[in-house]
């Protein structure tokens, strides 16, 4: 069971730690949703005709990093509304994907590739044979590990690195940053296209588990890794201990349609409700927590 | 709302708008076997015939109502992301409260399913601006989320439970037709949705000039604290705009089916919440820009899936749309400060 907790985690891990990034520099990045798709549409389409995995993921982090480059460039030196900005990112995923599948695929529906290689995997020597963890180290794809890694790489990196200041500076001040000859824009731009990288990232995992591609594979996974980074109290091990939390709720609902026979349909809503749920209750414990802080002052 | 450069910001504008059409000038052909089929549809789109005009009038009318829901938002400095799962459920609860009650005045049940549907639209924003003046739960979050769970519960709903088994549409049962409104341009679907609509634009300047509330909406929009600072409630002013949106939202569903559809059909209004969006953008979020704002947008939907009857296939073009509008209306927002402050 947690093995397979922790490849629905995955996903939502990947995004939500490159979410941390913008988030960190003051950005709301609703855009998120609408890079992981893109990222899974070209790493499915690379990979499925070159028969190379390493191909695929090349082409789907790059075309995904490509996209929130240039949305957030755009948006940026334009004055734009950030937001509009990304939403139009969204709106573009869902009809470009459908254009470009026809364009090269000559359907819009799902495409399947006649040799679509098998994501190998791997199990970690010594940590497959602790007995609790052993679920989160046997027989994962090589995406499940890197999510892993980069917890602790986000943490370090926002925490301890000169490059984690300007972010916190871009977020909070941005004439600290002025007066050391920063350009707040350039630290902006570079966070929005780290989401790029790891949305880019959670689309091919996506893509490849499934061997094929399905229209709207995301279907809110982006929106959900956005809720996560709050939940997480924007902390990376937060956002780790959130995914997880998520997973296993989906889980439990993928199951519980299985043996309640809930209708398929109904069960697309439920990611959603429950993130909403979710949301609800933690900002409502924060709020208490910020009450109670200040009755103690 | 006093733009300090008013003939800049529009010159923008129609830059935009002239850069969209630009690029559906090019990119139709290219997914089209007929080129000059294709533009000829997409330029002429609603010019055809009265059929095309009718059909497109009523569309209008209908995005005049999605705009409006957005541009209270904005004026009141909140996001409401939630739009496409307000209409869908404005629609639900008017096929439901009308199939519900047959036995009431044509009229009165009209009155009475636009309330239901305000309400019901009202309720799910509403609930979105009261979270957030509460707990501070971020509203474009919050309002997206529930609006997504409540399309694919809808969807669910039309589908199953309240499938109308005679009809091999994913559709539910009809409205009786006491309820439906007068057709203007028959067999067109234009029908009076689109004169409620013109008089929501006057109902939404008034209220947004020309009242208090309105007033405070907007300096609340403007700048919180200093909208506090000169006393107005601004914790109320959560609540207020994104109620108001959700309504008008409602009530745009509403009219969609009472008009149009006569029935609550899945994915039927699909869309309607981003082109609020697009629309409220275009208007330069003033009621009074809203027509021109709904002809261009409609204008260029309606053309695009005329277009796309030659093509070899179809698709939404619907998204694609949207985003360009987006990305390049977007572009000359920089003198907007109740949009820049949530942003940038």
């Amino acid at each position: 069971m947690l093995h397979s907790i922790v490849e629905i985690m995955t996903p939502f891990l990947l995004a939500g730690l490159g979410g941390l990034f913008t988030e960190g520099a003051g950005v709301l990045n609703i855009g998120l949703e609408g890079l992981m798709l893109i990222g899974a549409f070209s790493a499915a389409a690379v990979a499925g005709t070159s028969g190379n995995l390493l191909m695929g993921t090349v082409a789907g982090v790059g075309i995904s990093a490509a996209a929130a480059y240039l949305y957030a460039t755009a948006a940026l030196r334009l004055k734009a509304n950030i937001f509009i900005a990304a939403l139009a990112v969204n709106l573009l995923a869902i009809g470009g994907t459908q254009i470009a599948a026809h364009l090269l695929f000559g359907t819009k529906g799902v495409i399947e590739f006649t040799s679509f290689p098998s994501l190998p995997s791997i199990s970690i020597p010594l940590l497959s044979s602790i007995p609790v963890l052993k679920g989160f180290f046997t027989d994962h794809s090589l995406f499940v590990y890197i999510a892993f890694l980069l917890v602790p790489i986000s943490a370090w990196l926002l925490k301890a690195t000169p490059f984690g200041m300007y972010i916190k500076a871009a977020g909070l001040n941005s004439t600290a940053l002025f007066t050391r000859g920063i350009a707040e824009q350039r630290i902006k731009v570079l966070a929005i296209t780290i989401s790029g990288i790891t949305c880019g990232l959670a689309g091919a995992s996506l893509s490849f588990n499934l061997g094929a591609y399905v229209p709207n594979i995301t279907s809110g996974r982006g929106w959900i890794a956005l809720v996560a980074i709050f939940l997480g109290y924007k902390r990376p091990y937060g956002i780790f201990l959130v995914a997880l939390l998520f997973a296993a709720a989906e889980l439990a609902a993928q199951s519980a349609q299985g043996i309640a026979g809930a209708p398929s349909s109904l069960l697309l809503a439920f990611p959603f409700f429950i993130t909403f749920i979710g949301m609800i209750i933690f900002s409502a414990l924060h709020a208490l927590l910020l009450r109670l802080q200040e009755k103690n002052r | 709302m006093h733009d300090t450069r008013p003939a800049s910001t529009f010159l923008s504008i129609g830059v935009a708008i002239a850069a969209a059409i630009l690029a559906m000038i090019v990119a139709l052909p290219l997914l089209s076997n007929s080129p000059v089929q294709t533009l000829y549809s997409f330029l002429m789109g609603p010019f055809r015939n009265w059929f095309y005009m009718g059909n497109f009038l009523n569309r209008v009318g209908l995005y005049i109502i999605a705009g409006l829901a957005m541009i209270i938002a904005f004026q009141g400095g909140m996001f409401n992301l939630g739009g496409e799962g307000q209409v869908y459920a404005g629609a639900l609860s008017t096929t439901m409260f009308l199939l519900s009650v047959p036995k009431l005045i044509g009229p009165v049940g009209v009155i009475g399913a636009v309330c239901v549907a305000a309400g019901t639209g009202a309720l799910i924003a509403g609930l979105s601006g009261l979270l957030k003046m509460k707990w501070n739960t971020d509203e474009l979050i919050s309002s997206f989320l529930l609006s997504s769970s409540l399309v694919y519960t809808i969807d669910y709903l039309v589908s199953g439970p309240l499938r109308n088994s005679e009809s091999f549409l994913l559709s539910s049962s009809e409205i009786a037709s006491k309820f439906r409104l007068p057709q203007l341009l028959p067999p067109s679907h234009l029908n009076l949705s689109l004169l409620a609509a013109l008089l929501l634009i006057g109902l939404g300047y008034k209220y947004l000039f020309h009242t208090s509330s309105g007033y405070e909406l907007r300096m609340t929009g403007l700048n919180r604290e200093f909208a506090r600072y000169g006393g107005i409630p601004i914790q109320r002013y959560y609540f207020i705009p994104m109620a108001l949106s959700g309504g008008l939202y409602g009530i745009a569903g509403c009219l969609y089916v009472l008009g149009t559809s006569f029935a609550t059909m899945q994915g039927s209004t699909s869309g309607m919440g981003w082109n609020g969006i697009a629309i409220a953008l275009i208007a330069r979020i003033h009621p009074l820009l809203l027509l021109p704002a709904a002809i261009i947008f409609t204008y260029l939907e309606f053309g695009a899936e005329n277009a796309m009857i030659y093509a070899d296939f179809s698709f939404e073009f619907g998204a694609v749309l949207q985003a360009i509008v987006l990305f390049l209306v977007t572009a000359r927002f920089s003198g907007f400060r109740v949009l820049r402050k949530k942003g940038i």
